[in-house]
């Protein structure tokens, strides 16, 4: 069902978006001796934006009058998981600096690992040894080989 | 099923990001452990009173590598002198030196970041005297007095005004009345807020002239334009165009200094042609503004014996002919205070643009 | 004047530049293969090795990792469906999907001559035409680069594949998002709400990785439960793995984009990251079946593939001839002139025959190693594909995290990645394609300096954009390009209702 309101409500937000974006350029204002100042090019971007999201908009709307079915994908989407992953990588960059690249890399990479493999075939001691291994290697390699900085945190 | 296994991932995900606070808590906001020493030698300075003098304070810095962030991209005279500095400097502190480029929003951005980082030492900035400019402008609200000087290292007296053969003027006064006569017209190619804005505006209230001030961009925009006669004037440094010079393709008007460059005397000075303009470019090193004098005096001291270095000032000139000075902390705040009263005084024409 | 060009082409067979280049190609490929690391940031990090060397073994060391780095984005754009870098985004629309299909061996094998070839042809008209070219280039002023601009950003519909008008959406989220940061020209920041750290606006390497390599990572997790067929990988196939047949009717294709890659890289401010997306459009909107590219057939690689590899020399005219950078990486090669106290200029050639021409060598065979390197790797590069995707996409965000942090040493590049990998997420699922926002990113600055450079200098007036023939030529046939792209879409729309 939500597929059928797809277009229709990007359509939508679309618009309300760039009504904002126009309305952020108009406060960007403009110097007195610019011919063209810096809100001319981001209102053209945000009217061309208006337009585009209407026409998909009305685009969605006769989709989903024309009762157009999306094919069921067939397997179950594991939407919690990108949630989850995601809070994971903002977390992964929050605690980066602080705690330093090893530590947090090596955390994360076993969270994200647990997250991609299937239940059935989830090693915990397997995936923790490549975890160390990977993370260890590419600091290395990049630290030493490469001359890249990389926070250190606590160590 | 998929119910337990989000459970489980939750949980880990809760206990993992507990474990990485409470150890980011634990080690406080400063990773270096060597921090414990400099406190100490804090301390002992504000017990043992003012009047100490630092340089008779035997402290153990440095015992980490320092940090010089460069905020410009690396490639360019900013980052090829940091290096050559840290180059020199590193035998004499005995430590590594690494040079990292923080770059963005005219160096502001690796400026700020100097600024709020931990006054231990460890941390410190490697700029030039542009560093003035973005509060000059409004881009940002602090000065250089937000950090404290360690010393100037190498002054670029290269700043040259230059035209291409083809513009109807070949000296500094055929210019000035080609100027006068037809004001507006004739095109200074800078970039709008930034040092060379500040010449042009600095040019125009000097000479009283009223030129067409157009944004070109950075210097190797600035110089495929004067190349290809898409403007008229534009300041850059010597070493940039050299061979554009002996070609003759290029004319310089005058440098802008207080005397003839000895690395390149047959180009005369505007002051000598009666425009008093001097507009030289010192680079500094800073750290942040609570750091201890005495863990900054002793890296002047090094920085002091870098730049008599022969092999530095060799490099120096070389490259991108550049004279070799020092100034210690307080010669150098002092000479950073009147560039910038200097600098300032063209704050509210730059402003108005 | 002979002689010094002797010497300087017999000056780099001296082993230990030999063994320079060789390094320098080395580390570029793998530089360039990784996504997150940049070319830039590749020649960056060895620069301050060459200032202890000769001139000509520096410079020989830079120009080997210039052509590896910008080649070896190839690499993951092929196997991992992510640019390696921004020179190789147009490889992954094609190259991916064949590397699905079972033929990755011969999407790299063909990515791999394309680049050798269109390489090749730049240098040589680097070393033929240099400073004849270089006169023309100096003609492109504000106007010349506005009309460019515009005519690229036409390109976007050769990258819709399917719905014009998401495509327009796509790209102008991109030119919206260039917005934030210092505006050009007025120098006061835009849409930075206050955090000062946006005050250089989104870097574009972070951006870049966020949306093709962690938008995948995310996906990865989506489709976690999806059964997925294994595909069986043809190791049999001999040589580069592509056959005459395969790459019959080719030369069009080829030398189209070889000579579009030269000639933006001639074009300071205009790079690789461009010429790859503008050649593969160009060359899809010429095809006699257009509707094939992006289902993974090689002409969609070889249009990518040398025109990257073209702009390289082409970068090098401007530079040699002017001393003047055409993008950051030829900046740094510059900077490894000066630092020996070199100044690239008018004079470069006469003052500097020897080393001019010792580079020019370096150039052919720093080409040729990469031709081999990459050649012998490419069994090996095949077998990353059977790394089990629960590793492989994780491991690669790591790198990615490092490739985001190592671009200007901070953390906050790491989040505009992370947000970035979020878009490109969204963008797949709401069937936007991802590649117009790069476009419109890269574009949108150039697009608005330009326009507002061009107008302060005409004190206002709109005519010199038109009265200049260059400028003329290419808003010409932007417009042609235009009318053509919205008859034929909407030409499709009725075919599609009906």
């Amino acid at each position: 069902m939500m597929s059928k309101w797809k277009d229709l409500t990007v359509g939508i937000c679309g618009m309300v978006f760039a009504a904002v974006l126009y309305g952020l350029s108009v406060a960007v204002g403009q110097k007195e001796n610019q011919v063209m100042g810096a809100d001319f090019f981001p209102k053209i971007a945000a009217v061309v934006l208006f337009v585009m999201f209407l026409i998909l908009a009305v685009r969605g709307y006769q989709e989903m009058s024309a009762g157009h079915e999306e094919k069921a994908p067939g397997y179950p989407a594991n939407y919690v998981g990108v949630v989850l992953t995601f809070i994971g990588m903002i977390l992964y960059a929050m605690f980066l600096s602080k705690v330093g690249f090893i530590i947090t890399s090596m955390i994360f990479l076993y969270f994200a690992i647990f997250m991609m493999t299937k239940k059935e075939e989830w090693k915990p001691v397997k995936s923790l040894i490549i975890t160390v291994i990977t993370v260890l290697a590419i600091y290395f390699i990049f630290t030493g080989i490469f001359g890249i900085r990389l926070p250190k945190g606590l160590l | 099923m998929k119910k337990s296994v989000c459970k489980k991932a939750a949980a880990i995900l809760l206990a993992t990001s507990m474990a990485a606070a409470m150890m980011a808590g634990c080690s406080g906001s400063s990773g270096s452990s060597e921090s414990a020493t400099t406190e100490a030698a804090k301390a002992a300075e504000t017990v043992d009173g003012a009047g100490q003098e630092a340089a008779e304070e035997t402290i153990d810095y440095p015992t980490d590598a320092i940090q010089v962030i460069v905020p410009v991209s690396a490639g360019g005279d900013t980052d090829a002198n940091a290096r050559l500095l840290a180059q020199y400097m590193e035998p004499e502190l005995g430590v590594s030196m690494p040079i990292v480029n923080v770059s963005g929003s005219s160096g502001t951005i690796g400026m700020e970041q100097v600024r709020t980082s931990e006054p231990d030492g460890y941390t410190c900035l490697f700029f030039h005297a542009e560093a003035m400019i973005p509060e000059i402008t409004g881009l940002i609200d602090y000065q250089l007095d937000e950090f404290k000087m360690a010393g100037v290292c190498l002054q670029a007296n290269t700043t040259l005004l230059v035209t291409h053969n083809d513009s109807g003027f070949t000296t500094l006064d055929e210019f000035l009345s080609a100027a006068k006569e037809a004001p507006g017209t004739i095109e200074f190619g800078m970039a709008t807020g930034g040092y060379p804005n500040l010449i042009g505006v600095a040019l125009e209230e000097t000479a009283g002239i009223d030129l067409n001030l157009v944004d070109i961009g950075g210097n190797a925009d600035k110089i495929a334009a004067l190349a290809g006669h898409n403007t008229d004037v534009i300041n850059v440094e010597y070493a940039l165009v050299k061979d554009y010079l002996e070609t003759g393709e290029f004319i310089a008007l005058a440098v802008l200094n207080e005397e003839r460059n000895p690395l390149f005397d047959e180009i005369p000075t505007a002051k000598e042609q009666g425009l008093d303009m001097v507009f030289g470019k010192f680079f500094f090193v800073a750290f942040p503004k609570d750091t201890p004098d005495a863990i900054v005096d002793q890296f002047s001291a090094a920085m002091e014996k870098a730049v008599a270095n022969e092999g530095f000032i060799e490099q120096a000139e070389t490259s991108y002919a550049l004279t070799c000075v020092y100034m210690d902390p307080e010669e150098a705040t002092a000479y950073a205070q009147s560039q910038y009263e200097l600098l300032n005084t063209y704050r509210d024409l730059l402003r108005a643009q | 004047m002979s002689a010094e060009i002797l010497a300087g082409i017999v000056s780099v067979f001296a082993p230990q530049i030999l063994l320079l280049i060789l390094l320098g190609v080395f580390m570029g490929i793998i530089i360039g293969a990784i996504p997150g690391l940049s070319v830039t940031m590749g020649v960056a990090l060895f620069l301050p090795l060459t200032y202890g060397m000769e001139p000509v073994a520096g410079l020989s060391l830079l120009m080997g990792l210039y052509i590896g780095g910008t080649s070896g984005g190839l690499i993951s754009a092929i196997l991992l469906s992510i640019p390696g870098t921004t020179a190789s985004v147009a490889t992954t629309f094609d190259g991916h999907p064949m590397a699905a299909k079972g033929e990755a061996q011969k999407a790299l094998g063909v990515g791999i001559v394309a680049s050798f070839l269109g390489g090749m042809v730049s240098y040589i008209i680097l070393m033929m035409l240099a400073p004849q070219i270089a006169k023309v280039a100096l003609q492109f002023g504000p106007y010349e680069y506005f009309s460019i601009a515009l005519f690229s950003l036409t390109m976007i519909a050769g990258l819709s594949s399917g719905s014009l008008v998401k495509g327009i959406i796509a790209g102008m989220l991109g030119v919206v998002l260039s917005f934030v940061g210092i505006a050009p020209i007025t120098s006061f920041t835009r849409f930075t709400f206050g955090i000062t750290e946006l005050n250089a606006g989104f870097a574009l390497l972070p951006f870049l990785i966020g949306l093709f390599a962690v938008s995948q990572v995310l996906s990865g997790i989506e489709e976690k439960f999806k059964e997925e067929e294994v595909i069986v990988q043809d190791y049999k196939i001999k040589g580069f793995g592509f056959t005459r047949e395969d790459v019959k009717g080719q030369g069009f294709n080829f030398w189209v984009s070889t000579l579009i890659g030269t000639g933006i890289g001639i074009l300071p401010g205009l790079g690789a990251g461009i010429c790859n997306i503008i050649a593969y459009s160009v060359c899809k909107n010429h095809s006699k079946y257009p509707e094939k590219f992006g289902t993974g057939i090689v002409d969609g690689i070889i249009a990518s593939e040398s025109s990257n590899n073209a702009s390289t020399g082409g970068a090098l005219v401007p530079l040699l001839t002017l001393g003047l950078p055409g993008d950051n990486t030829t900046a740094l090669i510059l900077a490894g002139f000066m630092i020996h106290g070199i100044t690239p200029g008018p004079l470069l050639f006469r003052s500097q025959t020897t080393l001019v021409y010792g580079i020019f060598t370096a150039l052919i065979i720093a080409n040729i190693m990469m031709l081999i390197v990459e050649f012998g790797g490419i069994r090996i590069f095949t077998k990353i594909l059977n790394v089990p995707k629960n590793l492989l996409l994780p491991i690669v965000m790591i790198f990615c995290v490092v490739g985001a942090y190592g671009n200007n040493n901070r953390v906050f590049d790491v989040f505009v990645m992370i947000a970035a990998g979020l878009i490109g997420y969204g963008l797949k699922k709401l069937q936007f394609p991802q590649a117009p926002i790069i476009l419109g990113f890269i574009l949108g600055s150039t697009l608005e300096t330009n326009l507002r450079r061009g107008l302060q200098k005409s004190q206002g007036s709109f005519l010199p954009f038109v009265t200049s023939p260059i400028s003329l030529f290419f808003l010409v046939i932007t417009v042609v390009v235009l009318v053509l792209t919205i008859r034929g879409e909407i030409k499709n729309r009725k075919t599609a209702k009906e």
